[in-house]
C-alpha cells in the first residue's frame, strides 16, 4: 500500500530485504492465509445457510404437510433446497418407485439406502475444505518457524564475519525472520478456531440429519404398511 | 439423469465472491494495522545530559557584559556594575570607566580556582607589570593604553574564552585615539591624574582579588591535606587489620572501591582490580569490613571525597 516508512525497520524493508527462502515462506504463508480466510467465510455462509434451511424444513415437515406436496416442492426447487430437503427427496423418490404389494422390508431398505447416500453427499459437501483449515492451522506455524529459523541462521552467519558483534547487528535479521513466524501464526490461529467451530457445527447438523432420517423412515414404513 | 442434475446443484455454493472479498478485507485490515499501528521506526530514547555544578557557572556571564548588550540582573556576586550601555558611552568620554569592564574580565578568576596549579601563578605574575605602568603613566598618556592592554592579557591566560576578551581590548584602545585627536595638552595633565587614580584603584582591586584567591587556595590545600590525612588514616587502620597470607611472591596490589555511609561505616566494597591471589584479596576485604567505622573527617563537605573512594593496598608495606 503506502510506502510510507523506509526508515529503519519498516515492514516493507524487512520483507524485501529478507533472503529468498524466507520470502518464499512468507509468500506461501500469505497464500495459505488468504485461502484459509476465504474458506472460513465460505464455510461460515454455507453452514449458517444449512442450519437455517434445516430449521425451516423441519418446521414445515412436522407441521403435518402432505408428503407428496412436500416432495413436489423439493423436487421443483432443487436450487433452493437445503440438505435435509434433499435427503427427504431422495428417500421419498425411492419410496414412491415401489409399488403396492412389494416386500415392505426390502422397500424400506432401499429407501434407507437412498437417504443414507444423500446424507453422505450432503455431509461431504458440508465438510469440504474443513480439512484444509485443519492443515493450515497445524502446519503454518511450523512453516513460519522454518522461515524464522532460516532467517536467524543467516543473521548469525553474517554475524560471524564481524569482530565485534552487538545486538544491533542481529536485530534486523531476527526481526525480519520473526515476521515469518508472525505470519504463520496469523494464518494458523483463525484457521484452528474456525476448524473447531465448523467441525462441531457440522457434527451437530449430522446428528440432526441422522435423526431426521430415522424419523422419516419410520413415517414411510407406517405409510407403506397402510397401503 | 436426475442424480447428475442433483450433483450439479449441490456444488452451487452461496457467497463465494463475498467470502473472497471478506478474506481480502481481513488481510488488508491486518496489514494496515501492522504498518500503521506499530511503530516500526526505532527512535533512540532521548538522552538527557545533566551537568552537576558545585558553584554557579559564572564565567559565562561576563561575556554578555563585555559585549555591552547583556541586561544587568545577571551579575550576582560582584559589586553591581553600572548598566552596560552607560559604560559604553562613558568610556568614550573619559577613560575612568574601563574599571567595570576589566572587573568583568577578571571575574572568572575566583570561579576557576578549582585546579590547584594556576593559583601560584596568579599570585606572582600580576604585580610586576602593574608597577611599571604607574611610572610610565606619569610621563605620557599614550603608553598607558598599551600597558593596559598588556595587563589584560594576563586574565586572558586564566580565562579560557579568549575571543571574547579581545573586543574589550579594542574598546579600551579606541577611546584613547579619540582623546588624542580631540583634547588639548592642558587637559592631558588632568587626565594623567585621573588615570593614575584609576590605575591605583584597579591595582587595589586586583590585590584584593588575589588575596581572596590566595585564601581560597590555602583553604583548598588545607582541605586536600585533610583529605590526604584521613586517607592515610583509613589506609593505616585497614592495614592494621589485614591478616596477611604468608609468602606471596612479589608485591601484589589489590584495588577496592569502598562506599561509605556518612558515619564512616562501610556500605559496600567492590573489587576493582584483583591482585591475582584470592587469599590476599579476601584478607583485604575482610579487613575493610573489620575496620568499620573508618575514620572520616568531621566536615560534611569533605565527606564527598569519601563517599566512594578507591583503596589500593600493597602486599608489602615498604614499597
Amino acid at each position: 500500500m503506502n510506502t510510507t516508512v523506509t526508515q529503519d525497520l519498516s515492514l516493507f524493508y524487512l520483507v524485501s530485504s529478507a533472503s529468498l527462502p524466507v520470502q518464499l515462506v512468507m509468500l506461501l504463508l500469505l497464500i495459505a492465509s488468504l485461502l484459509s480466510w476465504w474458506f472460513i467465510f465460505r464455510k461460515m455462509f454455507a453452514i449458517r445457510l444449512a442450519i437455517k434451511q434445516s430449521d425451516e424444513f423441519e418446521n414445515t415437515f412436522w407441521r403435518g404437510v402432505d408428503l407428496n406436496a412436500l416432495y413436489q416442492r423439493a423436487a421443483g426447487a432443487r436450487d433452493m433446497a437445503g440438505s435435509m430437503e434433499r435427503i427427504f427427496e431422495a428417500g421419498f423418490r425411492e419410496f414412491t418407485k415401489h409399488q403396492a404389494g412389494m416386500d415392505i422390508g426390502a422397500m424400506m431398505d432401499s429407501t434407507r439406502g437412498a437417504m443414507r447416500a444423500a446424507y453422505q453427499r450432503e455431509m461431504d459437501r458440508l465438510e469440504s475444505h474443513l480439512s484444509f483449515l485443519a492443515t493450515v492451522g497445524s502446519v503454518s506455524p511450523y512453516v513460519g518457524l522454518f522461515g524464522t529459523v532460516w532467517g536467524i541462521m543467516n543473521a548469525f552467519r553474517e554475524l560471524s564475519n564481524l569482530t565485534q558483534a552487538t545486538i544491533a547487528h542481529v536485530a534486523p535479521g531476527i526481526a525480519e525472520a520473526l515476521i515469518a513466524t508472525a505470519m504463520g501464526l496469523f494464518a494458523a490461529i483463525p484457521a484452528v478456531i474456525a476448524y473447531n467451530r465448523y467441525a462441531s457445527d457440522t457434527s451437530q447438523l449430522a446428528t440432526r440429519y441422522e435423526s431426521f432420517m430415522e424419523e422419516l423412515s419410520n413415517v414411510l414404513q407406517r405409510r407403506a404398511a397402510k397401503l | 439423469m436426475n442424480v447428475t442434475a442433483w450433483r450439479d446443484v449441490s456444488h452451487a455454493e452461496p457467497g463465494l465472491l463475498r467470502a473472497a472479498v471478506l478474506a481480502l478485507l481481513v488481510h488488508l485490515v491486518f496489514f494496515a494495522f501492522m504498518v500503521f499501528g506499530l511503530s516500526w521506526k526505532n527512535e533512540p530514547a532521548e538522552t538527557m545530559v545533566v551537568d552537576l555544578w558545585s558553584d554557579l557557572p559564572q564565567p559565562v556571564k561576563p561575556i554578555p557584559v563585555a559585549k555591552q548588550t547583556a541586561p544587568k540582573p545577571e551579575v550576582a556576586r560582584v559589586e553591581a556594575p553600572p548598566p552596560p550601555k552607560k559604560t559604553a558611552t562613558e568610556i568614550k568620554e573619559k577613560t575612568v570607566k574601563p574599571q567595570p569592564v576589566k572587573e568583568m574580565t577578571k571575574q572568572p578568576e575566583p570561579v576557576k580556582e578549582t585546579p590547584s596549579t594556576p593559583e601560584p601563578i596568579k599570585v606572582e605574575s600580576p604585580p610586576p607589570p602593574k608597577k611599571p605602568t604607574i611610572e610610565i603613566k606619569e610621563k605620557t598618556i599614550k603608553p598607558q593604553p598599551v600597558k593596559e592592554a598588556t595587563k589584560q592579557p594576563e586574565p586572558v591566560k586564566e580565562t579560557p574564552p579568549k575571543p571574547k576578551l579581545e573586543p574589550v581590548k579594542e574598546k579600551v584602545a579606541k577611546p584613547e585615539v579619540v582623546k588624542e585627536t580631540t583634547k588639548k595638552p592642558d587637559l592631558e595633565k588632568e587626565k594623567l591624574l585621573k588615570e593614575q587614580q584609576q590605575a591605583e584603584e584597579i591595582k587595589q582591586q586586583q590585590r584584593e582579588r588575589e588575596a581572596i584567591a590566595q585564601k581560597a587556595a590555602a583553604e583548598k590545600t588545607k582541605q586536600m591535606d585533610e583529605v590526604a590525612k584521613y586517607k592515610a588514616m583509613i589506609q593505616a587502620k585497614i592495614r592494621s587489620r589485614i591478616v596477611m597470607p604468608p609468602d606471596l611472591p612479589g608485591n601484589p596490589v589489590v584495588d577496592f572501591k569502598v562506599t561509605l555511609l556518612p558515619g564512616g561505616e562501610v556500605l559496600n566494597v567492590m573489587l576493582r582490580r584483583a591482585s591475582g591471589y584470592s587469599a590476599f584479596d579476601e584478607a583485604v576485604e575482610r579487613a575493610i569490613f573489620l575496620s568499620t567505622p573508618l575514620p572520616i573527617p568531621p566536615d560534611p563537605a569533605l565527606f564527598r571525597e569519601f563517599r566512594d573512594f578507591n583503596l589500593t593496598v600493597h602486599y608489602r608495606d615498604s614499597l
